[in-house]
C-alpha cells in the first residue's frame, strides 16, 4: 500500500526489511520508541531534518514531501 | 417502706433500663450492605453505542484495553474491529496493527460509524496474528490478544 503510493508518486525510497536486517531493526526501535509495527517510513528532507511516521499516513508523507493529493 | 417493695422497684428499674438500652442497640445496628454495582461490559457499552450493531454471541472477541491513560473502549471479534474512541483532528487516523508476537502489521484505519469506529476485516489472511493495537499517531490507545 505504502510503497504503491510512493511508486505512483514517483517518489523513490529504500526498502529495508527489519524482520531480516537486525541494524534496521534496531534504528527503527530506537526512532520509533520501540515499536515495530511496518510500515515504517523514515523521511529524509532536503534541510537535513529527519521524519519518521509509523504506518501509512498520506497526510503526512504529502505534507512533508510536498505532494498533491 | 418493705424490702420486698424496694427489690421489686429496684427490679423494675433494671428492666426498664434493659429494655431501652436494648432498643438503643438495635436502632445502631442497621445493617448497611456496600453492595458494588455492576460495572457494564466493555461489549455492552459497545452493544449501547452502536445500536443495531450485531455481534454474534458465538464469535471470538475480546475487550481491548485502553493503554493510553485517556478515554476509549474497544472491541474486537476475529472479523471486525469496534471502538469508541475520541474524535480525531483534521488528517488524523486511528491505525490498527495486528502482530504475532514476532512481526507487527498495519491492517488498515478505523473508519467512522455511528459516532464511533469501526474496521472490519478477514482474519483468514492473517493466521497466528492474534494481538490487535489501536494507535493514533505513535500513540498506543487500545490493545488487546486474542
Amino acid at each position: 500500500m505504502l510503497k504503491d503510493y510512493l511508486k505512483g508518486k514517483g517518489v523513490s525510497f529504500v526498502e529495508k526489511m527489519v524482520d531480516l536486517d537486525d541494524t534496521a531493526k534496531e534504528e527503527m526501535s530506537s526512532l520509533s520508541g520501540g515499536f515495530l509495527g511496518v510500515p515504517f517510513t523514515l523521511i529524509s528532507l532536503d534541510d537535513g531534518r529527519k521524519e519518521s511516521i509509523i504506518g501509512f499516513d498520506q497526510g503526512k508523507i504529502d505534507s512533508l514531501l510536498n505532494l498533491s493529493a | 417502706m418493705s424490702t420486698r417493695k424496694v427489690l421489686l422497684i429496684f427490679l423494675a428499674l433494671v428492666v426498664i433500663i434493659s429494655g431501652v438500652l436494648l432498643i438503643r442497640k438495635s436502632k445502631n445496628n442497621k445493617v448497611i450492605l456496600n453492595l458494588p454495582e455492576a460495572t457494564p461490559s466493555i461489549e455492552r457499552l459497545i452493544k449501547e453505542k452502536f445500536q443495531g450493531l450485531t455481534i454474534p454471541d458465538d464469535s471470538e472477541k475480546i475487550e481491548l484495553e485502553n493503554v493510553s491513560g485517556g478515554e476509549g473502549i474497544g472491541i474486537a471479534t476475529r472479523s471486525q474491529v469496534i471502538a469508541d474512541l475520541p474524535s480525531l483532528q483534521k488528517g488524523e487516523k486511528y491505525q490498527v496493527f495486528l502482530g504475532n508476537g514476532s512481526k507487527t502489521i498495519l491492517l488498515g484505519n478505523l473508519r467512522e460509524l455511528k459516532g464511533g469506529y469501526i474496521l472490519e476485516y478477514d482474519s483468514s489472511k492473517y493466521l497466528g496474528y492474534n494481538q490487535i493495537i489501536i494507535m493514533r499517531g505513535s500513540q498506543h490507545i487500545l490493545e488487546g490478544s486474542f
